[in-house]
């Protein structure tokens, strides 16, 4: 009882700030040589200090693999963060003194929010129309879509050459300037080359480019509102509902997007992986609006944020055309999505507690049943179904579950 | 069980059960069971014993290595005869702790009630989270989309954690 209470206090101090300010700052990068010595520092200056920040570490775990899910209107919460610090900054204006310092929020935040005007700015307020009129767009261009995808599908491929793969089938393509298209399961790809340009348009699905170098013609690969442009190299680009993510195997990649700026520090950055090499030629266009990718790393592309590029798992990301599926602690739910890709047969996960389930291993895309039979072998599951739908779920009678796990009361 | 055997079994531990590994330890801390503070003893016991921490980049992998170190060694020890242990009783536990519907419904609906509470304490912090979280954004992004500095971004982000850890302190 006296640790908890302990505790308590001790969360609600001083020792819960610093180590979130720690978390962030590590998280950000910006812990230096002396950073880490004075974060040492602290470390050792209490367990209290050592319990917080891993705390902190497994709530972000946790948060990563719990919030996902919910099917959040990010746009709209925004505009309501907005609205709600508006009122504020009016009100602080208005009294012209002291801001007043509501329930909600610090006074540094009331202070910022009265001292900037950017929110009521008129660029801002075009960017949220221009956000509001892009999701109409959106609604209305699947109605439209709907309404013509058949004549237009006809009419696109009667103009230009048009490939696409049917579930679990994977097609390699020899385009007439010698770049190779391999294309992944269910897929579709529009070639739309000029003399000034080769364009390649990622209609759904996953492709992997092998372009044939020709500097002057640079090779455009477009995914939505993003594109990706090289002179001569090899990348995978994958185009998801909600974001498109480009992951270089060789030489380098300029990843931009129509929608959005390239973030600032993004611009001109220095790939830690590029070295000094000067051989390797900068696709054109690589200039203030685009992020420079090298081989080895992986960028994500919604329509709202250019994420930071990161360094990917290249053999994991390109293991499709090896009719291989590489798994490294991925949630059941997202590894039954790759699954249900490339064959007929759909998975189902009957429990949703299953989603979470992390899964490790390297399975053959082509048939679901190894990895079935892993899940079967590793957890409580039971698998049924016919040659149509199978359905993955819990064991019953709770005969294997071991009751020795400490937890909640 | 030798050091370097102890070193490969937490290595593959963590590799296989990383996620999971973390929820584990974070519920045998926060839960106040009676061993829980002398399992944060020995894990503060352990760091101090080792010198040179100031090398470290990543404190999160870090620390959850030397927590995972801690634990099976208590965990042995604390077993009647630590021969017959089977690390793999450990395993079975992170396994079973995941694999358990339940418990999995009740952490989904902890960081939804999280969520809303958040967006009514701060809404600025509650969006920051989410857009760092979930989207990936920078504090830069983040600040050009509330129309804020940088560093007020970064000020929203540390709140939401605070709040969070508060309330979650305060649920137990």
């Amino acid at each position: 009882m006296d640790s908890n209470s302990g505790r308590k206090a001790h969360r609600n101090g001083q020792v819960l700030e610093e180590a979130a300010a720690w978390f962030v700052d590590f998280s950000e990068g910006e812990v230096d040589a002396a950073g880490r010595a004075a974060f040492d520092e602290w470390l050792r200056r209490s367990p209290e200090h050592v319990r917080c920040y891993l705390e902190i570490s497994a709530f972000w775990e946790d948060a990563g693999d719990f919030g996902r899910d919910q099917a959040l209107d990010l746009e709209a919460l925004i505009e309501r963060a907005l609205a709600h610090s508006n009122v504020l900054a009016l009100d602080a204006v208005k009294a012209g003194n002291a801001p007043p310092l509501a329930e909600n929020a610090s006074a540094a935040e009331v202070v910022d929010v009265a001292a900037n005007p950017a929110p009521v700015s008129t660029e801002d307020r075009l960017k949220r129309r221009g956000a509001r009129l892009r999701r109409f767009a959106a609604a209305a261009s699947v109605l439209v879509m709907l309404a013509v995808a058949g004549a237009v599908a006809w009419l696109q491929g009667y103009w230009d050459p048009t490939y696409t793969t049917a579930v679990g089938e994977q097609r390699s393509v020899t385009l007439v300037d010698g770049s190779k298209v391999e294309l992944n399961s269910r897929s579709r790809v529009r070639v739309r080359f000029t003399d000034q340009q080769r364009v390649v348009e990622l209609l759904e699905g996953q492709a992997l480019f092998k372009v044939a170098k020709n500097p002057v013609r640079p090779f455009i690969v477009r995914s939505g509102a993003t594109s990706a442009r090289a002179v001569g190299t090899q990348f995978d680009v994958y185009r998801r509902p909600d974001r498109t993510v480009v992951t270089v195997v060789e030489g380098r990649v300029a990843v931009s997007s129509e929608l959005l700026p390239v973030p600032e520090q993004l611009v001109g950055r220095q790939p830690a992986a590029a070295g000094t090499s000067t051989s390797i030629p900068m696709p054109p266009g690589a200039g203030a609006d685009a992020v420079l990718l090298v081989a080895g790393e992986q960028i994500s592309v919604t329509p709202r944020v250019i994420a930071r590029p990161r360094p990917a798992n290249v053999e994991a990301a390109t293991a499709w055309t090896q009719q291989k599926l590489i798994f490294d602690t991925v949630p059941l739910r997202e590894v039954v999505a790759e699954f249900n890709r490339y064959n007929r047969v759909q998975l189902v996960i009957d429990d949703p507690g299953l989603n979470e389930f992390h899964v490790s291993g390297v399975f053959a895309s082509t048939s679901a049943q190894s990895m079935l039979d892993f899940l079967q072998r590793r957890f409580d599951v039971v698998i049924t179904g016919d040659e149509h739908v199978v359905h993955i779920k819990h064991a019953t009678g709770e005969a294997g579950a071991p009751a020795t796990v400490p937890g909640p009361p | 069980m030798t050091t370097d055997g102890n070193r490969a079994f937490v290595a593959t531990l963590e590799q296989r059960y990383g996620p999971q590994l973390r929820r584990y330890l974070a519920a045998r801390l926060r839960h106040a069971g009676a061993d829980v503070p002398d399992l944060m003893q020995e894990i503060f016991l352990r760091l101090l014993r080792i010198k040179h921490h100031e090398s470290i980049r990543n404190p999160q992998a870090y620390l959850y290595t030397v927590a995972a170190h801690t634990l099976h060694q208590y965990t042995l020890r604390r077993a009647v005869t630590p021969e017959s242990v089977d690390p793999l009783d450990l395993v079975a536990g992170l396994e079973a702790q995941d694999a358990d519907p339940a418990q999995q419904a009740e952490l989904e609906q902890r960081f939804e009630e999280l969520g809303r509470g958040l967006e009514a304490f701060s809404p600025r912090a509650y969006v920051t989270l989410l857009m760092y979280r979930y989207e990936g954004a920078t504090l830069e992004q983040i600040g050009a989309r509330l129309g804020v500095t940088r560093v007020m971004a970064k000020k929203y982000l540390t709140k939401a954690i605070v709040y969070c850890q508060q309330s979650l302190a305060e649920r137990e």
